[in-house]
């Protein structure tokens, strides 16, 4: 519970930061780099074998009922953008990110790094936190429609191969609606914001040494990774509750 | 006749967990001397000067900087504090990320407001006065300790602080760069600059010190002229000044 008032508290010192625009646009760049660009192929090669297991899972349980696969397409791009696509770059982002920003900062918290940036009037939220948090909401949504493109196009070869579905059938957007792609982008945002001012409020409270980073990288990881998953009920649930 | 006290901590207690740490600690330092806050590890010697710049706040208690009250400022108030009174960390505390010509710019720009070519020209000035010019390029990282402290203490000095905070200074340097630094804050002390040195080094005691402060066990054991510290009757004060294995401490 600490450790989300933390989080919750640097949500707000960041916002404030981000309202007066102290935004150092170049570490965000540097940030994005890492976050985003060098997460691209981990995200890309994951979300191919989600989309191709997916799709050879849903096609596999349709061939019992019906043998009928006009409608697997559909479904699984609806899913991918609605659901999939979001919680994986979310989950991936805060195990290969979010574990990153822990043990950086809290090695600088354990030595001192932090208490001195402070004293050289260096505001460590504005100089760490804030080119991280906007990295990371771009990072976050960029893997997420990589994550989509991907898994779709792995999920289609195997229903081509597996199931002799053809591509302009599977490429149905039958049960897409507007609101499912703003639900996404949404949820990629919302995942993005999280994991790094977790990640940052584990390494902020890091104390003892190696331990205690190794302590932090553990805590930032596994409560990204469940915040993630909580928020994306929360918001469907939400969604849906709005829309009815 | 009184001396001005450049800081002052009033029946300050800390606790971290269940452990307290301070516990109604009252200490005052002297304005533009040498205090030596000494004790055995873990007595709470950081923690009670971090007080004075606001890098922790009391459970209880005040803490005055030449008679403002620091304890209860805000963190952009201290800001001003931190440019008269600096802190200088046991660890070097420099940000891998930057040359050392950047890390001393970095303070001149941020407490200052200069330019970047300005507080760059400043700080390689600052570094030429303490003999740090060929390593300016360098990334701190790879420098040794010893290196690495002066040019934390550069960094330090570039602002030109009234009070100087310096945490165990000598730890991890070998005798002769220690015997150097010491020989430049006996200069810093000749400008009239307080100095607050946290330190277990005796010899370092003996150079320099005018007062002496002896933490035992979260609370103030001594504190009084460094003559009187190492002439004390007190049995902790006594073990710690021959390094006895057997006492109090």
């Amino acid at each position: 519970m600490l450790l989300i008032a933390q989080a919750l508290r640097l949500l707000w010192l960041t916002a404030w930061a981000v309202l007066r625009l102290r935004l150092r646009l170049r570490e965000v760049l540097v940030q994005f780099h890492e976050a985003g660009v060098r997460s691209a192929l981990f995200v890309g090669i994951t979300m191919a074998f989600v989309g191709m297991v997916g799709v050879y899972q849903s096609a596999s349980q349709m061939a019992k009922v019906l043998p009928e696969f006009s409608a697997l397409g559909g479904a699984v791009i609806h899913s991918a953008v609605r659901e999939m696509g979001p919680i994986m770059a979310g989950l991936l982002l805060a195990t290969r990110v979010g574990t990153g920003m822990a043990a950086e900062i809290g090695s600088m918290s354990v030595t001192d790094q932090l208490d001195a940036m402070r004293l050289c009037s260096v505001d460590p939220v504005e100089h760490l936190v804030v080119p991280r948090f906007l990295s990371s909401m771009l990072a976050c949504l960029a893997l997420a429609v990589l994550g989509c493109v991907v898994g779709i196009a792995a999920g289609m070869a195997v229903a081509y191969t597996g199931f002799s579905v053809l591509p302009d059938t599977f490429l149905s957007l039958r049960f897409m609606r507007m609101s499912d792609v703003t639900m996404g982008v949404t949820k990629s945002l919302v995942f993005g914001a999280t994991i790094p001012l977790v990640a940052c409020a584990c390494g902020f409270e890091a104390t003892g040494g190696s331990e205690g980073v190794g302590r932090a990288t553990t805590r930032a990881v596994t409560l990204a990774s469940f915040l993630v998953i909580v928020q994306d009920a929360v918001i469907s649930l939400l969604w849906e509750m709005s829309t009815r | 006749m009184s001396v001005e006290a450049a800081a002052r901590l009033f029946q300050v207690t800390k606790t971290f967990g269940d452990h307290r740490v301070l516990d109604r600690v009252s200490v005052s330092i002297p304005a533009r001397r040498c205090t030596f806050v000494v004790g055995p590890s873990g007595t709470g010697k950081s923690v009670t000067v971090r007080h004075i710049v606001g890098l922790l706040r009391p459970d209880s208690g005040e803490v005055y900087y030449r008679n403002v009250r620091v304890d209860n400022l805000a963190e952009d108030r201290l800001y001003e504090l931190r440019k008269r009174c600096v802190y200088v960390f046991q660890h070097p505390t420099l940000f891998d990320s930057m040359t050392v010509l950047e890390n001393v710019s970095l303070v001149l720009r941020h407490h200052r407001g200069l330019r970047r070519q300005e507080g760059d020209r400043l700080a390689g000035e600052q570094l030429e006065r303490l003999g740090l010019s060929a390593i300016a390029a360098s990334v701190p990282g790879h420098l040794p300790m010893g290196s690495q402290k002066m040019v934390s203490l550069a960094r330090a000095l570039a602002l030109s602080p009234e009070t100087l905070i310096l945490d165990e200074p000598t730890t991890g340097l070998d005798p002769y760069a220690a015997f150097e630094l010491d020989t430049l804050v006996g200069k810093l002390l000749d400008s009239g600059m307080t100095l607050i040195i946290i330190s277990h080094d005796l010899r370092s005691i003996r150079r320099l010190a005018h007062e002496v402060v002896f933490l035992l066990k979260g609370g103030v054991r001594f504190q009084g002229p460094s003559s009187e510290f190492f002439s004390s009757a007190d049995t902790a004060v006594r073990q710690f000044v021959a390094g006895a294995v057997d006492g109090e401490i």
